[in-house]
């Protein structure tokens, strides 16, 4: 019994001598402390407009019929696409896309308008810049739209033989389709892209801000607090020590990524608290010891800034979240599952925006208590090593 | 001694220092080759196929049957669950199973024969958009086709050729061009913008880097006295070695990707290897100002790497700039990553002239003269100074 109670002891003293450290350090202070508070808010900012409205495109109508007018109205009025300019020929319009002004045109032919009383199809030219794929989407899908309620009405105008308005609406589309956005309604660029982030947010600083402090360590050769015992399970001892100093920070941190910051920027956050709080327990341990135990790379305390940073965006795509989970190649899914930010980033978003219960996400779960099993036994095995040499 | 054996004898104590030292290699060689090799690797099939999706068929009729399989025929879309109803297929969709699902009420086939207009929907999740809205297309082919299936069929029965029941169908076609990347591959939107945004990444912090350890382990009188006690020798010796490895590595990923791979570049090699001088010179020169303002090793590196992170987003090539907040646009021309990406996507990616940019390259030029404000504070920085941890 005593021998446990001096192990909790020993704790207390490694808990306390990591705060200290911590908040004599200003670059763990940088880091744990002022990115994870304010990168939220500027990420928020950057994509607090969501959706890509107005594209700026240029017509050429040389229709000038009513077909055409009807088109360009319509599209206008879509509120995706904006007709900012009119060009008197497509070689016009194409410098208008060279000089940047517009992201595409539509070119509406002289024979429209005869082609479609004569019987026969006549065709629109759409073309767009594809350097951004959102304005592609804007300009591709407003003229899609557009163009098939035009069909729809040719067709019923082009119907003799029937006879009741309803008998026409049917005839000229006979199925109806409903399509239904699950969960991120309004197609948000921010709403999708954002909770990841916020996520990645909690690996990737708490991996910086304990390689800083463990490189510094390094730097010094000062491993153990005053009055701590060597010997028996030290590495564990100084492992949970480390860590419970890091896991009251980030416990604070982890609240407000994944309440505050939705609520104040009106995300959608759908999760009940109890499992939000059962699933992030296991995620912080295991990014905790994960930064541990990849801190035997860090001899210099610099080195984990080089190390760390450029891992964010590979990471985020690994995550399953930028790119569809069933399409990423079967070597990088199994690096994905090295790391602790893949399945929380997959759980969270599952759980904030599809209201999925800790039960949908037990694939999840499970995966980030065997990743804290691992993690804590090789974190507690560095930090032997280091303790030692 | 003349100032050229100066700069050559600098430039050689610098190759040492990158010998010596395995992060150099780590991270101008090693790092950027693996980089290039996910990014392409893990977007090799430039679009995702085959993703997940599930069916509700309450009717089970040969015509909803043959909806259901012509889903499964798209290449985006592959059917891999048949569910009893719409909360089963919601909560498979919660639990990651499935990404989309089409559901066909029962009664579906008997109200289209008695032309009573049935509707069918169809919902997606939007939580990760790429395969939100490649799903969203598959079903608005698939509605298309439905509807022409039966006024096809109706059409025929009445004695009407091929010609016109197409001409019926769609009066008005969309021809689409697709300028530059026809096949809408995603491997080209995004590995032109991350991978160099990591590499620049990569010189910021190690433009910051190498001066810093010269502060670091005292070194900075050393290579004053090398330089003559002359700024512009010991800076230029100092990163000439710097500027040719970053410059071959930015030509192989750029050779790799535009001639191996044959992404469009429709601007021919020349812009192509302005863009590669450009952003190698203006990256380094934004992280050796950066170094200047903040002559302190972490503090200059920290910076340099925020900013390097906001890069991803604010260069514009996702979420395009002109959607966000008016601010953030004008703050986005710090960043060189965004004059990079206009450059590329007017120049190398449209083959647009140069001088529909050059306000662009004019920045980044900038970007590379940066530095000479800030000489003197980094000679007083490397004679001076004494490093605190």
């Amino acid at each position: 019994m005593s021998k446990l109670y001096q192990d909790i002891c020993d704790i207390c003293l490694v808990w306390r001598d990591e705060m200290k450290n911590f908040v004599h350090d200003e670059g763990i202070l940088l880091f744990c402390l002022l990115i994870p508070f304010a990168y939220p808010l500027l990420y928020a900012w950057i994509y607090n407009n969501e959706v890509v409205r107005e594209v700026p495109v240029v017509v050429v109508d040389d229709s000038q019929s009513a077909f055409s007018r009807e088109f360009i109205q319509s599209v206008d009025a879509s509120p995706d696409v904006r007709v900012a300019y009119r060009a008197g020929s497509l070689d016009e319009a194409r410098r208008m896309v060279e000089q940047q002004k517009v992201s595409g045109i539509y070119y509406l032919p002289p024979e429209l308008e005869t082609n479609v009383l004569r019987g026969q199809q006549s065709h629109i030219s759409v073309y767009t810049d594809m350097a951004v794929t959102l304005y592609y989407k804007a300009i591709f899908q407003t003229a899609t739209a557009v163009v098939g309620e035009m069909n729809k009405d040719i067709r019923i105008s082009s119907m003799t033989a029937l006879t009741t308005q309803r008998d026409e609406e049917i005839s000229a589309a006979p199925l109806s389709f409903d399509e239904v956005a699950m969960f991120n309604p309004a197609q948000g660029y921010g709403s999708f892209i954002l909770p990841a982030v916020l996520i990645l947010i909690i690996q990737q600083t708490l991996m910086l801000g304990i390689g800083l402090s463990e490189g510094t360590r390094h730097e010094r050769h000062k491993f153990l607090p005053q009055g701590m015992r060597t010997g028996r399970a030290m590495g564990l001892r100084l492992a949970l020590g480390k860590g419970m100093a890091y896991f009251m920070v980030y416990a604070v941190w982890t609240a407000y990524l994944t309440l505050v910051v939705p609520r104040w920027f009106s995300f959608v956050m759908i999760a009940r608290p109890t499992d939000l709080i059962l699933f992030f327990f296991p995620y912080l341990v295991a990014c905790i010891s994960f930064g541990l135990m990849l801190s035997w790379l860090v001899r210099y305390r610099e080195n984990v800034l080089l190390l760390v940073v450029f891992t964010s965006i590979p990471f985020l795509f690994l995550s399953g979240i930028s790119w569809p989970q069933s399409a990423i190649p079967p070597f990088w899914r199994m690096v994905g599952s090295i790391l602790p930010s893949t399945f929380a980033i997959r759980g969270y978003v599952r759980m904030a925006s599809m209201g999925a219960t800790l039960g949908d996400v037990l694939v999840e779960f499970r995966a980030l208590w065997i990743q804290t099993g691992i993690y804590l036994v090789l974190a507690s095995i560095v930090m032997r090593r280091s303790a030692k040499s | 001694m003349t100032v050229l054996k100066r700069i050559l004898n600098i430039s050689l104590r610098e190759v040492r220092n990158l010998v010596t030292n395995p992060m150099y290699f780590l991270f101008m060689v090693s790092a950027p080759i693996i980089v290039v090799l996910f990014f392409t690797t893990f977007l090799r099939d430039g679009q995702p196929v085959d993703m997940p999706v599930g069916v509700v068929d309450q009717d089970n009729t040969t015509t909803t049957r043959r909806m259901v399989r012509m889903l499964d025929a798209f290449q985006t879309s592959k059917v891999v669950g048949q569910y009893a109803t719409v909360a089963d297929a919601r909560r498979a969709i919660q639990r990651n199973e499935i990404y989309a699902f089409l559901y066909i009420p029962a009664g579906t086939t008997s109200k289209l024969l008695a032309s009573r207009k049935p509707s069918v929907s169809f919902y997606y999740s939007m939580t990760t958009l790429t395969s939100g809205s490649l799903l969203y297309r598959d079903l608005k082919t698939i509605a298309s086709l439905g509807n022409a299936g039966v006024i096809q069929a109706s059409l025929r029965a009445r004695g009407a050729t091929d010609k016109q029941v197409m001409t019926y169908l769609q009066p008005i076609l969309i021809d689409l061009h697709q300028i530059t990347n026809p096949t809408m591959d995603y491997n080209v939107f995004l590995t032109t913008t991350l991978v160099p945004a990591v590499l620049s990444l990569f010189m910021f912090l190690l433009a910051a880097y190498s001066l810093g350890t010269e502060l670091k382990f005292e070194t900075g009188p050393n290579l004053m006295h090398h330089a003559g006690d002359n700024i512009w020798i010991a800076l230029v010796g100092k990163m000439l070695p710097m500027f040719f490895i970053f410059l071959n590595i930015f030509f192989i990923y750029e050779l790799y990707v535009y001639y191996f791979l044959g992404f469009p570049h429709l601007g021919g090699p020349w812009p192509i290897a302005l863009l590669g001088v450009l952003t190698v010179t203006a990256s380094l020169g934004f992280g050796i100002f950066m170094f200047g303002l903040v002559p302190q090793l972490r503090m200059s590196m920290s910076i340099c790497s925020l900013w390097a992170v906001l890069s991803f987003s604010l260069a514009g090539a996702f979420f395009p700039l002109a959607s966000m907040d008016a601010p953030i646009q004008s703050v986005a021309n710090l960043f060189p990553m965004r004059h990079y990406f206009l450059i590329y996507q007017a120049t190398v990616f449209n083959g647009y002239p140069v001088s529909s940019v050059w306000i662009n390259v004019v920045a980044l030029v900038a970007f590379s003269l940066l530095p000479l404000l800030v000489f003197p504070r980094i000679k007083k920085a490397l004679k001076y100074y004494v490093y605190v941890p």
